[in-house]
């Protein structure tokens, strides 16, 4: 319904307030730290320079990249085969989802030591491994904590985007899916030409959260490794916290707003996405 | 059909459905084992040695109580953490359920003049990571007198993007000849919302809470940063504290930690699973 801003403008205030205060405020209070601080003065383009120089930023900016690229197809296309097996096994569907949805609402601090517990170098994994005569590896530190970190990426939000997707994959009208059978299509067609298209926007709204999650991966680095973890999984926001934690807020407040267009690009992608998924 | 087709299908539902559930299992066993168990086995964990295996203790040899009596009576930080974060998780429910549907009805329903670049605003604080704020965020709430209090909490969590974002695809699907014809009748703008579409919203409101309750919940980062006062604490902080310094009261606290999660999920799941049938636009 067509309003002036007057009139809607009551219903979003507060929020938008608190927006302002806590969200996008800070972000733009961000800037004069990184060109100016009260003990040095005008920094000038230098911190920028340093940031961009720095290879700790630039491991945090390749390994933050490759999670975003490695989480989202890897969640979303596991939820799908979740919702697609959820869609043929209607009697299970309704405690299978809610089973699979408990790792997102529980603390996964709760969980960790269960990880640890299997996958140590001592751990249920390896000694399994053993048996099978193949060599002990760890998991948690080095090369492969890259890998643990995106098991336990995929075990924390796996669930969540199967509610969604097998809600909306059930919802599919009875008669599209009837049309398709009677002409003769197979699994395969039924998915490509009935499913998906139905699935959509959905999906489009699937890879906006699950970039959201998979940019805040670093939860799941820090809990694994700790603040100074193994370069392979050092991200972008292990930069900015020990930057922030020794001090170095013209860096911190630099690496920000190296950050800001490529997520102000996937903003405006998303939302491109959205339009042309309704359309 | 069936009955036997319906077997088959449950089990291979449950066999899917084994990794994700086994850590959470395994963390409840852990519970279960004796005192010189657990010691053994904070012990052994993180040893890199060659064909050296962690001591399988599960099924405990000599299961116990132990553990939840050790944190329960010595341990009177855990309920003065349990409550805060009980108190947090309330606060930003209840504040984010005020503030949060209105505006998702405005950008869902109203058009009005710059809507497309405010809800721009909402999504660009949607990808950034809390880490990437955390530099001016602490700066804002010095600024605001808001450090080391339960506020520095609450607040953020009450006006978080991502409900308004959740809400306002829920409020989409609801048609436009509901608004109009309360519009012809003359019904002022917040009478249409508060008497006809809030009403609607019960189930969506369900999934926007619960999601809320768990993120605030499961704090680690925010606490760390805003609050310096020990009694202030949240629970999820505490456990994280020590886990890190091993001691093995965190097995017992982390299953007490997920029980009013796991509560409140059991209370709202069918409603959620309403909200989100009628959220997918």
């Amino acid at each position: 319904m067509r309003v002036s801003m007057h009139r809607a403008l009551p219903f979003f205030a507060p929020s938008l307030a608190g927006l302002l205060v806590f969200f996008l405020g800070p972000l733009a209070l961000g800037l004069p730290f990184s060109v100016w601080s009260p003990a040095r003065g005008w920094l000038g383009p230098g911190p920028f320079l340093e940031t961009l120089r720095n290879p700790m930023f630039q491991t945090g900016l390749e390994n933050s990249a490759l999670f975003l690229v490695l989480c989202v197809p890897a969640t979303l296309g596991l939820a799908l085969g979740f919702s697609l097996w959820l869609n043929r096994a209607r009697s299970a569907a309704k405690w299978l989802q809610s089973l699979l949805f408990l790792p997102y609402v529980l603390p996964t601090v709760c969980a960790l030591f269960a990880f640890r517990w299997l996958l140590d170098y001592g751990g249920v994994v390896n000694r399994l491994r053993d048996l099978f005569g193949l060599a002990q590896v760890a998991f948690l530190s080095g090369a492969a904590l890259r890998g643990t970190v995106l098991l336990l990426f995929l075990w924390k939000n796996t669930g969540f985007f199967v509610a969604f997707l097998s809600t909306r994959l059930l919802s599919t009208p009875r008669d599209w899916i009837e049309a398709a059978r009677l002409d003769g299509a197979g699994p395969f067609r039924r998915f490509w030409a009935v499913y998906l298209p139905h699935l959509r926007p959905t999906l489009v709204f699937a890879l906006v959260l699950c970039a959201v999650q998979a940019m805040e991966i670093f939860r799941e680095c820090y809990l694994l490794a700790g603040s100074y973890p193994a370069p392979e999984v050092y991200t972008l926001q292990h930069y900015l916290y020990n930057r922030f934690h020794s001090g170095d807020y013209a860096s911190a407040a630099a690496a920000l707003y190296l950050i800001l267009p490529v997520s102000a690009g996937m903003v405006l992608a998303l939302l491109k996405g959205e339009k042309y998924a309704e359309a | 059909m069936h009955r036997r087709h319906k077997g088959r299908e449950a089990a291979l539902s449950l066999l899917l459905a084994l990794p994700f559930l086994l850590p959470l299992l395994l963390s409840l066993g852990f519970t279960f084992l004796g005192d010189w168990e657990v010691r053994q086995l904070l012990r052994e964990v993180g040893r890199y040695e060659d064909g050296v295996f962690l001591p399988l203790r599960l099924p405990p040899m000599e299961a116990s109580l132990g553990q939840y009596a050790d944190v329960l009576l010595h341990r009177p930080e855990i309920l003065t953490t349990f409550f805060n974060s009980l108190g947090y998780v309330l606060l930003s429910v209840s504040g984010m359920l005020l503030v949060a549907p209105p505006a998702a009805f405005a950008f869902a329903k109203l058009r009005f003049r710059g809507r497309e670049a405010l809800f721009y605003g909402y999504v660009l604080a949607l990808l950034l990571p809390f880490q990437v704020l955390c530099v001016p965020l602490t700066l804002t709430m010095d600024a605001l007198r808001l450090q080391d209090t339960p506020w520095a909490i609450v607040l953020p969590e009450v006006f978080s993007p991502l409900p308004v974002f959740l809400l306002r695809q829920f409020f989409k699907s609801v048609p436009d000849s509901v608004l109009e014809a309360a519009a012809v009748d003359g019904a002022p703008l917040w009478r249409t919302y508060l008497q006809i579409l809030l009403p609607l919203s019960g189930p969506a409101l369900a999934v926007a809470a619960m999601l809320s309750a768990a993120r605030c919940w499961n704090l680690i980062e925010q606490p760390m940063l805003f609050l310096r006062t020990q009694r202030l604490h949240p629970l999820s902080l505490y456990i994280h504290e020590m886990m890190s310094a091993s001691q093995p009261e965190f097995l017992a606290t982390s299953v007490l930690a997920m029980l009013p999660l796991l509560l409140l999920f059991l209370l709202l799941n069918d409603e959620m699973r309403k909200g989100l049938s009628q959220m997918n636009l």
